[in-house]
């Protein structure tokens, strides 16, 4: 049965979460016209009461901007955003301060979103690159991706035209 | 006692003054206007000066990607729809973003249309819900594969990775044959995300890249799940190019386990 899994989010937050895809598929993906990349995994995770639980986390992200402040990053559960990383010239911090540029969404169990909750992001001032912008996230995020890029075991003919 | 129009005007634009906020970055300026978006943020304008008096105006493709951060997946009928909406305002969209080239006469205009465009785009936010209807299904999957006794030793595995002509290939199970010289059978999840006419042309991208592959032999069966939500076409796409479709209803996950040995056998048969 379709439930409302928003209970889980601080636990899926807290978790590692892998997804079985290497940072070289990602970043052909969102290097592709289309500038996307977007992936479903299936979750385990634990409620507070230790009862297993499986959702479907979506990785979705968005670098077809030149501009690396037209990239972002989300992780979705029941296609909302949980967890993100985004840049706004400017924006209301969670501690009330305006903040400028990079910044995190963090989920605010309450209004069940993380539209609004927004935490600055220093670490990915002055960032150039999607690959750098990936690995940061990621690793804030904590979402653990496949160290081998089985992309690499085509031809390199082959390789260049996919 | 009369409204004093001009003390007004005077002190709109004195409030356009201090809330413009402008940044440089590499070689362009962002300009930050005091228009707020429908999801709650300031409208930003990308101007890059490309030669001596010619500007290309945009919004670094920022809608676009809030949009798409935020759920709201730019889906054909939606593409279409900004197109119109930028060309009501005479800029463009293309590649994700609003965009509009001009000479320096033409600058503040365009970036106003640039910000209108920004803000009036994320008008989609207002109709985006949280969906609660998709299940995980994978362990079903599983389990129904596992449940299957054909006449012969079989071993189940996870996540194959197969390499077509142009790129490689996930397929969730395969179900290998120990001894007798049978063909493996691949199972595919395959769900209808934001667009299922895109993941139906993503199932038949996979059959044919496998073509000329020593995996094009390889029976598949694909596990289509919300089948109530795929429009006629894009499942069709996916019957083409599967050896049989397993249609799983919202709500009927759990008949997976029941209905893939069934489906199995037939196809192995």
């Amino acid at each position: 049965m379709a439930s409302n899994n928003f209970f889980l989010v601080p636990q899926i937050i807290a978790d590692e979460k892998y997804f079985d895809v290497s940072i070289a598929e990602i970043l052909r993906s969102v290097l592709s016209p289309a500038g996307k990349f977007d992936l479903t995994e299936e979750h385990e995770t634990k409620d507070e009461y230790g009862v297993d639980f499986r959702v479907l986390i979506r990785l979705n992200i968005n670098c077809q901007s030149k501009a690396p402040q037209g990239w972002a990053i989300a992780l979705k559960l029941h296609n909302e955003r949980i967890d993100g990383i985004d840049w706004e010239p400017e924006f209301l911090a969670v501690d009330g301060s305006i903040g400028h540029g990079w910044h995190r969404h963090q989920w605010d169990q309450r209004r069940q979103s993380a539209k609004h909750t927004k935490t600055p992001a220093p670490d990915f001032d002055g960032i150039d690159s999607r690959e750098q912008l990936l690995i940061r996230a990621f690793s804030i995020m904590r979402i653990r991706v496949n160290a081998r890029d089985y992309g690499d075991q085509l031809p390199i003919s082959k390789r260049g035209s996919s | 006692m009369g409204t004093n129009c001009q003390s007004l005007k005077e002190a709109l634009v004195e409030f356009f003054g201090t809330a413009i906020d402008v940044t440089e970055i590499r070689d362009y300026c962002v300009l930050t206007l005091p228009y707020k978006t429908i999801d709650d943020r300031l409208a930003s304008v990308f101007v890059q000066e490309k030669m001596p008096g010619y500007f290309l105006v945009d919004d670094g493709g920022k809608t676009a990607a809030e949009l798409f951060i935020q759920g709201i997946h730019v889906t054909d009928v939606r593409s279409a729809v900004l197109e119109e909406l930028a060309e009501r305002y005479g800029a463009t969209f293309a590649q994700g973003a609003f965009r509009m080239g001009c000479h320096a006469e033409a600058l503040n205009a365009a970036i106003i249309s640039i910000a209108q465009c920004a803000t009036l785009a994320t008008w989609y936010v207002l109709g985006h819900k949280p969906r609660f209807e998709e299940e995980p299904v994978l362990h079903r999957v599983e389990a129904g594969m596992r449940a299957w006794q054909p006449p012969y030793e079989t071993e189940i595995r996870p996540r194959v990775r197969v390499l077509g002509q142009k790129t490689e290939h996930v397929i969730d199970f395969v179900s290998f044959p120990r001894t007798a010289p049978r063909t493996p059978i691949g199972v595919k999840v395959v769900r209808p995300s934001d667009n299922p006419l895109e993941q139906a042309r993503g199932y038949g991208f996979m059959a044919y890249d496998l073509q000329n592959t020593q995996y094009e032999a390889w029976p598949r069966v694909a596990v289509v799940t919300r089948a109530d939500e795929w429009t006629g076409n894009a499942l069709d796409l996916v019957r083409a190019s599967a050896t049989t479709v397993i249609p799983v209803d919202t709500g009927k996950e759990e008949s997976i386990d029941r209905l893939l040995p069934e489906y199995l056998s037939e196809v192995a048969a």
